[in-house]
């Protein structure tokens, strides 16, 4: 067996703490090769690396769309994000209106938000979580039975389409807990027929 | 000296890591996590376990590891368009979110070594030729010598994201004893020299796990990677 082992990443200055860490493939002693700087090189005449940064990082949270910045490759991503800053625009519109224009010029911009939540059901794939919330916002506009929205709960719906728009790959638990959210701010998330249902079995009479 | 362009290097070996506040839940979760893990790709072996990092081998392909900062893994020849990588990223890392309870992730890594060899001179003079440093003539630093294994590397980073490219000319050489009592196998002494082409590719901020799917954020980075690298190897 060969007695020297010395990966050979471990042969430049590659192992800062800044830097992806590679594995050495388990290059050793026990395994087909090994690979070992060349005695014959004198390592002295490398010329060291040189490092720049730009502009430096924020350390803040990362945005999706700077975390995800080609269009092309995430385009269903993207047009979900797009849909969601459209909704969260019209919510914003439909708050105004209760502001300055009355019931009815807010309805229509709610009215027009749910038209494109509808089209972000196409977007479930994004996952399960996704998929939760952005149903659960259905629902809650859908039972509203046309009763138009309160100022405060346009605010509980626009702060579950922010949550989606920062954190689309949510977890089922933090789904529930925005589902929730809605159930406390005065809208009804919950599917309707699946209560009709649970009373069925409730009821002890024979049908 | 033929360009150095992408095309031209076999990638090597992928690895991709993610950094977090330190997850004391390994410490009560580590077996439930590699059980999970090894449910979804039962052949995983072992190679080290402590209270600090595990780390696994998968079909002599993967190398996976996680410790109380970091998780990594290790592709060595990947395929070219990384899809069984990405398959692969994206479950394990819903695995490692789960079992360690991950919310804040403090830097994802994808990092592509890609490497091409040259006879020796050449792989010096293919680094020289993107003419990053400039090499007066004649002795310096009272050295008569040549440049023999250069490297050059930079770090380009944005607010949110950045990349080192590295390129270093290498040496390397191969060899292998085998035990006295083996004796249908040969030994094998080689050498080769050529290019070595690192590239990083990072975020700089926090990213929540919930903002990540890995299979999708990979294939971006690979894309942008494949795109823009060509900029940065010409002389």
């Amino acid at each position: 067996m060969t007695a020297q082992v010395l990966p050979f990443h471990q042969r430049t200055s590659m192992t800062h703490s800044d830097e992806t860490a590679i594995s050495s493939g388990g290059m050793t002693s026990s395994t087909l090769a090994t690979i070992v700087p060349d005695p014959h090189t004198p390592s002295m005449l490398t010329v060291q690396s040189i490092t720049t940064s730009v502009t430096g990082g924020s350390g803040g949270l990362v945005d999706m769309a700077d975390l995800y910045p080609d269009t092309q490759i995430s385009a269903g991503l993207r047009s979900a994000l797009a849909q969601l800053d459209d909704i969260d625009g019209l919510l914003v519109e439909g708050l105004g209106g209760l502001r300055d224009e009355g019931i009815i010029a807010s309805d229509d911009a709610v009215q027009r938000a749910q038209a494109v939540l509808r089209e972000l059901f196409c977007f479930r794939w994004l996952g399960d979580g996704f998929g939760q919330v952005i149903g659960a916002l259905n629902l809650s506009l859908s039972n509203q039975d046309g009763l138009p929205l309160t100022a405060e709960q346009i605010g509980v719906l626009r702060g579950r389409i922010r949550k989606v728009r920062e954190e689309p790959f949510l977890s089922d638990q933090t789904a529930a807990q925005e589902v929730e959210q809605l159930a406390e701010g005065g809208l009804n998330p919950f599917a309707t027929e699946l209560f009709a249902f649970a009373d069925v079995g409730d009821d002890d009479s024979v049908r | 000296m033929p360009p150095l362009e992408l095309e031209t290097f076999e990638l090597e070996q992928a690895a991709f890591e993610v950094r977090y506040p330190t997850a004391y839940q390994l410490w009560d979760r580590a077996g439930a996590l590699w059980s999970a893990v090894q449910d979804a790709w039962p052949a995983i072996e072992l190679i080290q376990a402590d209270p600090m990092k595990q780390s696994f081998r998968l079909a002599n392909v993967y190398e996976i590891a996680v410790e109380l900062k970091k998780a990594q893994v290790s592709s060595f020849k990947p395929e070219p368009s990384l899809k069984e990588l990405r398959a692969f990223l994206d479950t394990y890392f819903g695995l490692l979110v789960k079992f360690l309870d991950l919310s804040v992730l403090n830097r994802v890594g994808f990092r592509l070594r890609f490497y091409r060899e040259f006879d020796k001179a050449a792989a010096a003079a293919a680094v020289m030729q993107t003419d990053r440093l400039r090499v007066p003539d004649g002795a310096h630093f009272s050295i008569e010598g040549a440049v023999t294994l250069p490297e050059f590397g930079l770090r380009w980073e944005g607010k949110s994201l950045g990349v080192m490219v590295r390129l270093t000319a290498e040496d390397r050489k191969y060899d292998f004893e085998p035990h006295p009592m083996l004796k249908r196998v040969e030994p094998v002494h080689f050498a080769t020299s050529g290019v070595l082409l690192d590239i990083d590719y990072y975020t700089v901020g926090i990213v929540k796990s919930s903002q990540l799917r890995v299979d999708e954020w990979i294939k971006q980075a690979h894309h942008v990677i494949k795109r823009d690298i060509g900029s940065f190897l010409k002389p």
